[in-house]
């Protein structure tokens, strides 16, 4: 597993999609805020701000947005390569256990998520608190609620790197990556949404264990909704992040598994 | 000792046989030559002794390590294979290429001796140290597979098909890397369809056809065993035939490409003689010994018949 781990960090740190990630990491936050900016330029509301920094960087971390749709391509796109390269084979005729090529690519496709949210997070907060005003909602300090805030985004995308993982280990091809990866997230983020706007009361349990549901609450970053959840008691940022990973590692845990299944079953080309 | 044996090995696709009860031995120090042709079930086999794939039924072992022992995975640490091609990133260079297979095989390796081991199969390492492996011809990315499959320090090397696409250079290149690996200990199962390349390099065939390992015989017997025949262009290859048949003294004759085959341990004057008796006007007449390539005809001809 080491010696698995320590190739496919060096097959990461050769790779350009590494490089034009963490480009892009940096360029998208720039170019969101300079939009939001133009836009309240433009607004004319003279000292009323139109945005807050709570919207820029609420919407800086949405799965179904620029970076949360491009860097699970980008995962699965990094663990697709040792497939297109052929060095999967390499590490099978070598005498690795497939278990193990596949919980490597996975800790690398989760670094590789971590690495580029990490760049993309700072860059957005900074900017974000350098052109808007941030408006606190709770009685947190402002660092704990941006560290919430940025924790629970960086949750969603690694569960999503678990999954993109999932798929380009079984089909070991980009393209069907890409498609159901983006698909998944896609078709995961509408359920979720119906589900809190049709009942739910009903499906109070079942939304806990959908992982974008913790993605909602920040995005929505309103107090009346994490009431409700809580049937109408005072909730701390804390617990919700300790239900929200929950719902992640039982999520994460899952595909992972689905995941292993059908790669250890599969003969390889 | 056994390097390689396989004992009843089946693999099915979509209820076809690819592989049908194979039994082979490769025994150390061999170069091992798997011959037949196109889908004949050699990849398929290759794939299932490099665990690439399952089998359906039968096993296999390597080095006396049974395919269903934990232990055949420490046994594969020191068994290299290029399947179909070589594979590499081809946006790293060799050296990178080779650093990631040491990773890859747990075996450590400093730079010095990893550039030994380019050089080892004939790669000038001072003209492609910067070049992307994207930018090798196929040669050179075949001699970089053998490199990387070496850095394990492997004895039991697999090649699948290593002198496809390859001009005749590379086949040299190839050829003589094999022969000075061959020479240091390693043994080799190699398989193609390229039959001429084989006969100069292995110590054992093994002919599989339609799945089915059809013989498994050394080269020292191939050669021992085989067949010489006299080869007859005559202006009436027909009467030249029916005059030799009508003599009695030669077991088999045949024609072949308008010629006449007089097979077996044939005496040339004899057959000389018969034929100037009857007035037959010879224009040539040529004693040839069987290749490899005959006797794999002969054999596929033999296995489609049964």
């Amino acid at each position: 597993m080491k010696r698995l781990l320590k190739a496919d960090f060096y097959h990461l740190r050769k790779s350009r999609l590494t490089l034009i990630a963490l480009i892009l990491a940096v360029a998208f936050p720039v170019l969101i805020v300079l939009l939001y900016a133009g836009l309240d330029a433009l607004s004319g509301s003279g000292e009323t701000q139109l945005f807050s920094a709570n919207t820029v960087i609420g919407s800086a971390f949405s799965l179904t947005n620029n970076i949360g749709l491009i860097l699970p391509v980008f995962a699965g796109i990094i663990v697709c390569l040792d497939c297109s390269n052929g060095t999967l084979r390499n590490k099978v005729i070598a005498g690795n256990r497939r278990s193990a090529i596949y919980l490597s690519h996975l800790l690398i496709s989760m670094l590789f998520t971590v690495v580029v949210i990490a760049v993309y997070a700072l860059v957005t907060v900074a900017l974000a608190l350098l052109f808007f005003p941030f408006y606190w909602n709770t009685a947190l300090s402002l660092g704990l609620e941006i560290l919430y805030f940025i924790l629970y985004g960086l949750m969603s995308f690694v569960f999503i790197a678990t999954v993109s993982t999932m798929f380009a280990l079984i089909f070991r091809s980009t393209a069907p990556t890409i498609i159901l990866t983006i698909v998944f997230t896609l078709v995961l983020f509408m359920v979720n949404s119906i589900l809190m706007i049709v009942d739910y009361d009903s499906f109070k349990y079942v939304v806990y264990f959908i992982p974008t549901f913790g993605e909602n609450i920040f995005n929505l970053n309103s107090l009346s909704m994490l009431s409700i959840i809580h049937g109408g008691e005072e909730t701390s940022r804390a617990l919700i992040f300790a239900e929200g990973m929950l719902s992640y590692v039982f999520f994460g845990t899952l595909h992972t598994l689905i995941g292993l299944f059908f790669f250890k079953k599969r003969d390889l080309k | 000792m056994d390097v390689l044996t396989t004992c009843d090995l089946c693999k099915v696709y979509k209820g076809q046989y690819a592989v049908k009860h194979v039994s082979m031995h490769i025994e150390k120090g061999d170069i091992y030559g798997f011959v037949g042709e196109n889908g004949a079930g050699k990849t398929t086999l290759i794939r299932l002794v490099t665990g690439l794939a399952a089998p359906t039924s039968g096993s296999y072992a390597i080095c006396g390590v049974s395919n269903d022992s934990p232990a055949l995975y420490e046994v594969r640490r020191h068994t290299g294979a290029i399947v179909e091609a070589a594979t590499m990133s081809r946006s790293m260079t060799a050296l990178e290429n080779m650093k990631l297979q040491s990773y890859i095989t747990g075996v450590s390796r400093t730079d010095e001796e990893l550039i030994a081991l380019i050089r080892r199969v004939g790669l000038n390492y001072d003209e492609i140290a910067k070049r992307k492996v994207g930018k090798f011809s196929l040669g050179m990315r075949q001699r970089l597979g053998i490199a990387m499959v070496l850095v394990s320090g492997a004895d039991f090397i697999i090649l699948d098909e290593p002198m496809n696409g390859l001009d005749p250079q590379g086949f040299i290149e190839v050829r003589e890397t094999i022969l000075k690996l061959h020479s240091e200990g390693v043994t080799f199962l190699i398989s193609s369809h390229i039959l001429s390349e084989l006969e100069k390099i292995c110590t054992k065939i093994g002919v599989i056809s339609h799945g089915v390992l059809l013989e498994e015989i050394r080269m020292e017997d191939l050669h021992r065993n085989a067949r010489r025949r006299i080869i007859i262009d005559a202006e009436n290859a027909e009467a030249a035939a029916a005059a030799l048949q009508a003599d009695g003294s030669f077991p088999e004759i045949a024609m072949e490409n308008g010629r006449v085959a007089v097979y077996g341990d044939a005496d040339l004057n004899r057959v000389m003689w018969v034929l100037t008796s009857q007035g037959i006007r010879i224009r040539s007449v040529n004693t040839l010994e069987e290749t490899i390539e005959d006797h794999y005809i002969r054999l596929l001809g033999r296995g489609n018949i049964a």
